[in-house]
């Protein structure tokens, strides 16, 4: 069954999530229109539409790309283990960027961005692979323990 | 025979591309991560956060901007400071759970047919302002809290507006899936022996990353945490005088005015001045001291003992008593945030102070010189620097 399947759809919440739903929707669109000359609707309609077609568009080819390439470099066990921890280096290196490359600091003002944030990037990503390499190795380890046991319970 | 073999053509390798598309998608979804357990598990975490976000987002919202109905109370004084660093703290936490849901669930952007009728339609459609919607208040939110504006549009105004476009097409999504998420829900039977421990897996990396990304932040609010705040944009002990400054005094244009030695406090009852102070007459006046926090919508707090006449203690002094509202203007002429109003509930709270010292000191120019406002639960930007003036009931 595909989830385009009505019967697997359709709680009494169905119709009701709907309609407030969109009128909720509304709302949030009319606060856009009435205050236009701050939240600039067509502008800000355009980055939502932008952000989706990104998302799409380029993050999951990448992380698609990404993910095969893993595939062919690193051997099956620890794909696993590798596809994460790089996913999750990428988050962390899209979140620290506007940090590292100080976009919103102020010459004025040397209380925004006050912390040596190269640095810190690193030493996060740093624990985010010490811990994958650990999660892997304790990983490898039960298995290891667990086949001899196996092989016993065989006949 | 020969109408529109090229049209013909181009249809049909669509046709087929879509299904292909449709193929893979089935066998994508039969893999742990992409299974329904997953996308439901994510998808209640991710409606808790936004929930959260949502309602702590709608009270900073109120206070700055009171409909006529509301008014915010001084007390507990650490209110504020909570409900906003949760705020930014909880967005934080849903940006790995945002993208582990989009991952999981995006084989189902491919399935065939597009929508079985109408409802379904509006059901499906509603997945663009959803998901683009979500990642709109979160990628902005995070800007924001970087101090970093690409865009021409005014933050707040935007990220008020959206919020209730993603609530709106969540209460849709959450309406279509109940059903799959309640089924999903319920104990596997039958599945391949390791798909549990993949699904954990899966699920354990994007809640490990949410709770990296609170624990390198929160410090810059939360004490406990300061230490290992490392991806904080600001940081509670660092700027002048020992904390952060969001306006400057050159960037408000108040330097001379601020630093003038004919500076008097002026107090105006109906936009016509009713008596005015000098810093030493004001210095003269009762003193207070409390322990109070500056709390910024962007999420960091930073608490200091502040020194100065309270509020209501100057309007007495000025003869004026049983005010609803007072609004403090500052020296800065122009910019959103140059006056506030303080209600009736915060005017007779002893704390509400006209402060002149911070921590025994005299205020930094960065930091509100000769006098700044400094209440109980209040948001930083309605904590008004460099006051030069306290209108009182009709005209101002």
């Amino acid at each position: 069954m595909s989830d385009t399947d009505p019967d697997r759809t359709r709680s009494r919440w169905f119709v009701p999530g709907l309609i407030i739903g969109w009128l909720v929707i509304g709302w949030g669109i009319s606060r856009a229109i009435v205050d236009a000359n701050d939240a600039k609707p067509v502008t800000v309609a355009a980055f939502v539409v932008a952000f989706d077609a990104l998302h799409d568009a380029v993050l999951v080819p990448l992380l698609l790309a990404g993910g095969w390439l893993i595939g062919r470099i690193v051997p099956g066990p620890a794909r696993g283990a590798v596809r994460a921890a790089t996913a999750v280096s990428l988050l962390v290196v899209l979140f620290a960027a506007p940090l590292v490359g100080r976009f919103g600091a102020r010459p004025t003002n040397s209380s925004i961005l006050p912390l040596p944030y190269a640095r810190n990037t690193l030493i996060v990503l740093a624990v985010v692979w010490v811990v994958t390499a650990a999660v892997v190795v304790r990983r490898r380890r039960r298995a290891a323990t667990a086949r001899p046991a196996a092989a016993r319970r065989t006949p | 025979m020969r109408a529109a073999p090229a049209r013909r053509r181009l249809s049909d390798s669509a046709t087929a591309t879509a299904q292909r598309l449709d193929g893979w998608s089935e066998a994508r979804l039969a893999e742990p991560a992409h299974s329904d357990r997953v996308a439901a598990i994510l998808g209640i975490a991710l409606g808790a956060s936004f929930t959260v976000c949502f309602a702590t987002g709608l009270l900073s919202h109120a206070i700055q901007h009171p409909p006529s109905w509301f008014e915010w109370w001084p007390r507990p004084a650490g209110t504020y400071r909570l409900t906003q660093g949760l705020h930014v703290a909880t967005g934080i936490a849903a940006i790995p759970l945002l993208f582990a849901k989009l991952w999981s669930v995006f084989p189902r952007l491919f399935r065939l047919p597009f929508a079985s009728d109408v409802l379904h339609a509006l059901e499906r459609i509603s997945i663009l302002p959803l998901v683009g919607g979500a990642l709109f208040m979160l990628v902005t939110g995070l800007a924001n809290i970087d101090l970093w504006y690409p865009w021409p549009f005014f933050f707040p105004a935007a990220h008020y507006a959206v919020s209730f476009v993603v609530i709106g097409a969540l209460i849709v999504h959450i309406g279509a899936k109940a059903t799959i998420t309640r089924s999903a829900l319920r104990p596997p039977v039958a599945e391949p022996r390791d798909a549990g421990a993949s699904r954990r897996r899966f699920l354990g990396v994007a809640a490990s990353t949410s709770a990296l990304l609170v624990l390198t932040t929160s410090g810059q609010t939360l004490a406990p945490l300061r230490r290992l705040a490392l991806l904080a944009p600001r940081h509670p002990d660092i700027g002048t005088q020992g904390f952060p400054v969001n306006r400057t005094a050159i960037e408000a244009g108040v330097v001379d005015l601020a630093t003038d030695p004919d500076y008097r406090l002026s107090v105006r009852v109906g936009g016509v001045e009713a008596r005015s102070f000098s810093l030493p007459e004001l210095a003269a006046l009762t003193q207070r001291t409390a322990e109070l926090p500056i709390a910024c919508v962007e999420g960091w707090s930073a608490s200091r003992r502040w020194t100065g006449v309270s509020l209501h203690t100057l309007l007495d002094a000025a003869g004026i008593s049983g005010e609803s509202d007072v609004v403090v203007g500052s020296l800065e002429a122009t910019g959103r945030y140059r006056s506030s109003i303080v209600n009736s509930r915060q005017l007779t709270d002893p704390d509400t102070l006209l402060a002149l010292l911070v921590d025994g000191d005299v205020l930094a120019a960065d930091h509100g010189y000769p006098v700044r406002l400094i209440a109980p639960n209040r948001p930083g930007v309605l904590q008004t620097k460099w006051v030069g003036t306290i209108d009182v009931g009709g005209d101002r």
